[in-house]
């Protein structure tokens, strides 16, 4: 079960919180780590990864080890595309209630690649079910290019914001991402799994 | 009722129509430099509207005029698995008929670097992706010779489903801008999906007993395949994992069965072939 982190809950995720970090770090390196507000260096931490921010967070429940995470920001506040990827949209991005951006999304590099491939189709259910309940209808987010396809053929409606550029030696775009009907059945099915994949409950089980 | 194809010039030059049976699609295209982003947002949202693979056909070799190439080649791989091979592109036909005629396709230096990258690759780079073999490079050489300039490939890999890829190439003798590649992505992109959509779709020939999502393992089930087909026996897995050489009997022939293969080579070979396994799973860890 992927779990929503927020405000009320984060003392309960503080381990697999930190894990994220580091996970990120590496994950990332120093090609996206533009504004770094962590004094470690072997932790990514920005200046949105504030208190109350949001994040959907998948672990292992025996030894709390963060295995994939993205971080969810408003877009009627500052966030990533309008502070640190202006560069990559052709013009001010979209900004509205139902318009949230994902950002920071992050697979373990721990994980085998064949199980990479599954937690990300995990991420995206539970982001579109996540927009189901809190009524966003359209993510905006910095996607590696080479995973677009696999983004779309999960049947969300892509649209860019940007021509992509390379950013820490991979290719990447500024999208606007919808939801479509039918999507979240599809993304069940690839998961073999026709239940919710998101944690409910204000506390951590385990 | 077959729907016509009518790409049209507008009179300065600057657009085009793609004329659909009774449906029209207009199509502004804006050339180089900054109109290159609107060129895919109009590709876009064209390729979201089309209705069938010719009029993609037409759209596609009109838009990759646009950004600066003369061919294209779109298509999956190889799909055994329902039998359907979808393939479009404006490639010479002289060529065509000598990749089909000397079974180039096989070993398309091109198509297999697809299985070294998952980022797009312009074709003067193959040979730092994959060490080419003397009838590789005669490809690459005839194909030049056929008239395929340098170009470009998109590679397209979708968990659980076989791979692909979008090509771009200028006419042999032509250059080929960087300038024209982010464009290149993303139009790459757009269009396998558009023809993915239209392939899955009824009316895109694929039957409903075809559109089933390919099965998917459990977490547990992966984990035994991939160390079978590391080579390790059940006892050995069962050690590696912690669990009893009778649960990993149990989920390696529950994954048989979803797959519906009766050995376990059959097994490793249809979860690598569906992206469910990698080659660096098994060869390299």
């Amino acid at each position: 079960m992927v779990h929503i982190v927020d405000a009320a809950n984060r003392p309960l995720f503080d381990l697999e919180l930190d894990h994220m970090h580091c996970d990120r770090a590496r994950a990332f390196g120093g090609g996206h780590r533009r504004n770094n507000h962590g004094a470690d260096a072997n932790r990514d931490i920005d200046r949105f990864d504030r208190t109350d921010t949001i994040y959907l967070l998948e672990s292992d429940r025996g030894s709390r080890r963060h295995l994939a995470s993205l971080r969810l920001l408003p877009t009627i506040r500052p966030h990533m595309l309008t502070t640190e990827y202006t560069h990559l949209c052709e013009s001010t991005p979209p900004s509205a209630a139902d318009i949230w951006e994902a950002s920071r999304c992050c697979v373990s590099p721990d994980v085998p690649f064949s199980e990479q491939s599954r937690l990300r189709a995990l991420l995206r259910t539970a982001i579109a079910e996540f927009g189901a309940f809190q009524g966003i209808r359209h993510y905006i987010s910095v996607t590696p290019i080479h995973l677009l396809p696999e983004v779309m053929a999960a049947g969300w409606d892509a649209k860019p914001l940007g021509l992509p550029q390379m950013i820490a030696g991979a290719s990447m775009g500024a999208l606007l991402f919808t939801l479509t009907s039918g999507a979240l059945r599809e993304a069940r099915d690839r998961l073999a799994c026709q239940m919710s994949v998101l944690e409910f409950s204000a506390e951590r089980a385990t | 009722m077959a729907r016509s194809i009518d790409l049209v010039k507008d009179s300065d030059g600057q657009g085009s129509e793609l004329r659909a049976g009774s449906k029209k699609i207009s199509i502004a295209f804006w050339g180089g430099g900054m109109g290159q982003f609107r060129d895919v947002q109009t590709f876009a949202r064209a390729a979201n509207e089309v209705c069938s693979i010719e009029e993609l056909s037409g759209l596609l070799a009109s838009a990759v005029r646009e950004i600066g190439f003369e061919y294209y080649a779109l298509g999956h791989h190889v799909n055994v698995v329902t039998g359907m091979l979808l393939q479009i592109g404006n490639y010479p036909e002289a060529w065509m008929a000598t990749v089909r005629a000397r079974e180039y396709i096989s070993d398309d230096p091109v198509l297999m670097a697809c299985q070294t990258s998952v980022a797009g690759f312009r074709w003067s780079a193959v040979a730092t992706l994959l060490s080419l073999s003397k009838r590789q490079e005669q490809i690459l050489l005839e194909a030049s010779r056929a008239g395929l300039g340098d170009g470009f490939t998109v590679p397209v890999h979708i968990p659980g489903e076989c791979a692909g890829s979008c090509s771009f190439a200028v006419r042999a003798g032509a250059s080929l801008s960087d300038a024209t590649l982010p464009a290149a992505q993303y139009i790459g992109c757009f269009a396998f999906e558009a023809a993915r959509r239209l392939v899955r779709s009824p009316a895109g020939g694929m039957r409903a007993r075809e559109r089933v999502v390919t099965p998917a393992l459990t977490s547990r089930q992966l984990d035994c395949v991939v160390l079978v087909a590391r080579g390790k026996s059940d006892g050995d897995v069962a050690q590696l994992l912690g669990i009893s050489a009778e649960t990993v009997h149990q989920h390696i022939e529950a994954a048989k069965r979803r797959f519906g293969v009766a050995t376990r080579t059959q097994l490793v070979v249809r979860t690598l072939f569906d992206n469910q396994l990698a080659f660096q799973d098994v060869v390299s860890r």
